[in-house]
């Protein structure tokens, strides 16, 4: 029973409490004010975090480069803004795409690497070049057959 | 139905917890209680126009058969900026299904213009063949009270309901649409409970693996009294990579809550569901928690016809940064005209994270 119990609060504890919530829910603002964005920054505190809810460990490689440029949890406005000249002043380029972190952001876009893309299906892939059947053919095939059945069974 | 004193749903649908191909029973159900006209012989009896094909095709005992189209014309107007129309050709499904003693399968196979993606047997952007639902099961009585099932299946979690955008089905992620996951599933009836618990192997038609969800997923419901059920459910996933975006790295997402069935006359349904959701990032990260809730009343107030109205609340991000209330409130029209023929049609306000809007639905729905 007691192990049982155990069990149970473990359960509950990693999935239902929040575990070390070190976040400066800040962070964004300062980030907007330092480049004198119009709009916060896109993705929120996930430009640093593994979720929209922000805390604990820096997961993201745009997070990770402005620790290295000295950011951390006390860091204020003008610890923000030389943080974010650092990283424009060595272009700084977290997903590769070309673009600068600081252009990224400039420009709402998260400057962060997007992922693996899901894709579905089995495997089947380009069967056909067009849609084989339109939608108005289907419904003049489906009424064909329900006319056809519906006098069939009246016979019957 | 549980206006109708049927306070489980084995007996006229093939998935025992409700939803999917109707049994020979069920379809006997929508000429003796559902539609407006095609009535029976001396008004109470089935005759063949609630089988296959109205009945043109016999088919043998051991097989069972059907199709469900569904076509819909929505039009959307955003607060600010112009309405839009679309037609949408919601499903185009064949179904069947096999008994061979104690042994079942079923499966489905279809067509979807756009959307249906977790569900699409085809790897196309658009135009894809769908295969919702594909099972084999073995029943270990003769009563089909306690039902062992492999394959694809709909999620057994809350209140099974068709309509797949509701805050319920999809913030939990748990509709009909193209939610469905591979696994394990029990099912167990008696007079007075049902339960369904699932071990869910992931999604084996959405690619690479780290996407897919492993977990469990279950529902228990009591009748509690005459035209009363009263239900609790509960799921908990993990995913190595999230395919919604919204966490980073892997994560273990879960909903719990309950849901209620109750008919205080044969002529109103009152069903309300009420679920907590969270998502933990398994790096450390906040977790982030939210709540939806609907409750629907439905008035048949002629045979065959009925009005409804849903309205429902999404809590997003409770306590949190990004804290948002949505609602939307739907007001239906439903009549089922003959056997195998349905018509719909509702209007909706919503300010959902969609932003805010009107909207108007038009469907027919055609079975066979």
């Amino acid at each position: 029973m007691k192990t049982i119990h155990s069990f149970c609060l473990v359960l509950a504890t990693g999935v239902l409490l929040p575990t070390q919530a070190f976040a400066r829910s800040d962070f964004p603002a300062l980030i907007q004010t330092s480049l004198m964005l119009t709009q916060p920054p896109p993705s929120g505190c996930l430009l640093c975090h593994a979720s929209s809810g922000g805390g604990g460990t820096v997961v993201q490689p745009f997070g990770i480069a402005m620790k290295a440029a000295g950011l951390n949890f006390g860091t204020d406005q003008a610890g923000m803004t030389a943080a974010l000249n650092t990283l424009a002043a060595n272009k700084t380029d977290s997903n590769g795409d070309g673009i600068s972190d600081v252009d990224s952001l400039k420009s709402t876009i998260d400057p962060n690497p997007g992922g693996a893309s899901p894709q579905y299906g089995c495997g089947g892939g380009q069967v056909a070049s067009q849609r084989p059947v339109g939608w108005q053919a289907t419904i003049l095939a489906l009424l064909t057959l329900v006319l056809f059945s519906v006098r069939k069974s009246r016979k019957i | 139905m549980i206006r109708h004193d049927y306070t489980g749903c084995a007996l006229c649908h093939t998935d025992p917890s409700g939803g999917f191909l109707l049994t020979p029973y069920g379809r006997a159900q929508t000429q003796t209680l559902l539609s407006s006209y095609g009535k029976g012989p001396e008004g109470n009896e089935v005759d063949g126009r609630s089988q296959f094909l109205f009945g043109a095709m016999p088919l043998p005992d051991w097989l069972n058969v059907g199709f469900s189209g569904r076509y819909m014309y929505m039009y959307q107007k955003p607060s600010a900026g112009p309405g839009l129309g679309a037609s949408v050709w919601m499903q185009s499904d064949a179904r069947a299904a096999v008994n061979i003693g104690q042994l079942e399968a079923a499966g489905s196979l279809g067509f979807s213009h756009q959307g249906g993606l977790p569900a699409a047997v085809t790897s196309r952007p658009k135009d894809n063949l769908v295969s919702r639902e594909f099972w084999v099961g073995y029943n270990f009585d003769e009563e089909k009270n306690n039902k062992l099932r492999l394959g694809r299946m709909y999620l057994p979690f809350g209140m099974r309901t068709i309509d797949h955008t509701l805050f319920i089905r999809n913030v939990t992620q748990t509709d009909l649409d193209s939610q469905e996951q591979y696994g394990a599933s029990f099912f167990h009836q008696s007079e007075s409970y049902r339960y369904e618990l699932m071990a869910i192997a992931g999604n084996y038609q959405l690619h690479p693996d780290t996407f897919r969800k492993r977990g469990y997923s279950a529902y228990l419901e009591y009748a509690v009294a005459n035209r009363f059920g009263l239900g609790f459910s509960s799921m908990v996933t993990y995913q190595g990579t999230d395919d919604q975006k919204q966490v980073v790295g892997s994560l273990v997402r879960g909903a719990h809550g309950s849901f209620a069935r109750w008919a205080p006359t044969s002529d109103l349904a009152i069903m309300s569901e009420l679920d907590v959701v969270h998502t933990n990032p398994t790096s450390g990260g906040n977790p982030v928690f939210g709540a939806v809730g609907m409750l629907q009343a439905d008035w048949e107030f002629v045979r065959g016809v009925h009005g409804v109205a849903t309205p429902e609340l999404y809590l997003a991000d409770v306590g949190g940064k990004a804290n948002k209330t949505f609602y939307r409130g739907w007001l239906t029209f439903a009549w089922y005209v003959y056997p195998h023929v349905d018509l719909r049609a509702d209007g909706i306000v919503a300010d959902d994270p969609m932003g805010k809007y009107t909207m108007g639905l038009g469907q027919i729905h055609l079975s066979l």
